[in-house]
């Protein structure tokens, strides 16, 4: 709202002296009212339109009123990967109590009385060649482990990465082969979910310790060759990944505890 | 008048932009958080059925030490039971060929090394209990060498047929690898009854103290 103009002013006169102020202060307030106005209405648009973009941006991503993927939480999954896993324990000691079960009945007396010495040696060969007894000799430990620092693909050891090693070592025909506690038959597989390392299904955890029973030396051999685990080789120099190889003279893998009870498998031949 | 409106879309779009770059990263943060629960899901399923597989190894121990308790008990000779047995053994580590229902698998192009080594331990992994590569038994302490195979290469499994079968037409999966590159459709049977032979020469003894 304008002062209104001086008296004489309104008429058209100008009185100097007396005059001034109150035409300063009109001009002045004149002055006011339109920068309000000028000011005012870009103001006015600013806010408008800041409201309307946020209207927009809140409706565009708006959530449904109904959740239409429900998913766990990562809470629970942890849980139940938790409970999993102790079940696993439980059964897997069971396993071992089964095996040591069957074993204590061939050996037993009511038994091996009505096997003859060939049937019994043949027995035991055969669950040797099948992996399920202790088996020592000389060989070598292959061991794997994460290179240090921020985790990325390349620092990571894989289980595709277990996998070629073990192929490697194959190519020297060793008598037999574990990954830590785990002896590898020929119904067993090396998985992963994500980065968690699975072998006969029982979760590993790095450094991996590769047992391979055999030709020590040979194996050692292909393991070193660069021509062999190329990819290996290079993230060992690059990312600084543990890949050593060190030969035993004495070494014990364990028998494989698993059922080999084959379901769909049958012999071509029976003695 | 221009002057406001120009206002009026420069402060729309700037309060649009601002809250969807909030609700961006929001969102990776929470698809993050996603990725990690979906991965914890895939774990959580693998164990399951592992536990599952456990279960079910655990059943056939059972009947196997039932079966031995049977024969130690029983007034008969245990001859016949443990040939059986032997004979199992034998055709499961590649000592002789064996027979069974499975899958027969073959791909019409060259196979990487890596390629061949993944497909035969997912085979394992949905439970085949022999395997083969063009006729010639595999085993996991003997060599593999994909490059001797050729252009075409035919896999056989022993197992679950289906099982085998489905596990292989996953999406994404060996199927779907093999299809890349190859001049023709990757060809998955399955049978009611393969053979695979023994293996070529068994792992030496010369090692063992």
């Amino acid at each position: 709202m304008t002062r209104p103009l001086p008296p004489l002013a309104r008429q058209g006169h100008f009185c100097f002296l007396s005059d001034i102020p109150p035409l300063l202060r009109y001009t002045k307030s004149v002055a006011f009212a339109i920068h309000q106005k000028r000011v005012k209405i870009p103001l006015l648009m600013l806010f408008v339109g800041l409201f309307v973009g946020l209207f927009f941006a809140a409706q565009l991503q708006a959530e449904p009123t109904r959740i239409t993927n429900p998913a766990l939480p990562k809470e629970s999954l942890a849980e139940m990967q938790t409970g999993l896993l102790t079940e696993q324990e439980e059964l897997r000691a069971k396993q071992r109590v089964l095996q040591q079960e069957i074993s204590d009945l061939e050996k037993s007396g009511k038994l091996s009385g009505k096997l003859t010495a060939s049937l019994t040696s043949n027995l035991e060969a055969a669950k040797t060649s099948a992996g399920l007894t202790e088996i020592d000799g000389r060989g070598v430990e292959v061991v794997l482990s994460d290179a240090r620092g921020q985790a990325t693909a390349e620092r990571l050891i894989t289980a595709a990465d277990l996998r070629d090693v073990i192929a490697t070592l194959a190519e020297s025909r060793p008598i037999a082969l574990a990954i830590g506690n785990e002896r590898l038959a020929e119904t067993s597989s090396i998985d992963a979910v994500g980065d968690t390392i699975l072998v006969n299904n029982t979760r590993m955890l790095p450094p991996f310790r590769i047992f391979a029973l055999g030709d020590a030396v040979a194996m050692r051999g292909k393991l070193a060759n660069p021509e062999k685990l190329q990819n290996l080789h290079h993230r060992q120099s690059s990312v600084g990944i543990q890949f050593d190889v060190f030969e035993r003279s004495s070494l014990t893998i364990p028998a494989y505890t698993g059922s080999l009870y084959p379901k769909y498998l049958a012999p071509e031949v029976v003695r | 008048m221009k002057h406001y409106t120009a206002v009026f879309i420069v402060a729309t779009l700037l309060a649009f932009l601002t809250v969807m770059q909030y609700r961006t990263a929001e969102a990776s943060r929470a698809g993050a958080d996603r990725t990690d629960a979906g991965l914890l899901a895939a774990a959580d399923a693998h164990l399951y059925r592992g536990n599952r597989k456990l279960s079910a190894d655990i059943a056939s121990l059972e009947q196997q030490r039932a079966e031995m308790a049977q024969i130690a008990n029983s007034s008969g000779t245990a001859e016949s039971a443990v040939n059986t047995i032997v004979a199992n053994f034998e055709a499961l580590s590649g000592q002789s060929a064996a027979s069974g229902p499975g899958i027969q698998l073959i791909a019409y192009r060259r196979l990487e090394q890596s390629e061949l080594i993944d497909i035969l331990n997912v085979l394992r992994g949905l439970g085949a209990e022999a395997l083969a590569v063009n006729g010639e038994r595999i085993s996991l302490t003997a060599p593999l060498d994909a490059s001797q195979f050729g252009d075409t290469i035919t896999i056989e499994a022993i197992g679950q047929a289906q099982t085998l079968a489905d596990g292989l037409k996953t999406k994404g999966g060996i199927i779907d690898q093999l299809r890349r590159g190859s001049p023709a459709e990757p060809t998955l049977t399955e049978a009611a009854t393969l053979t695979v032979p023994a293996l070529q020469t068994i792992p030496g003894q010369r090692e063992l103290n």
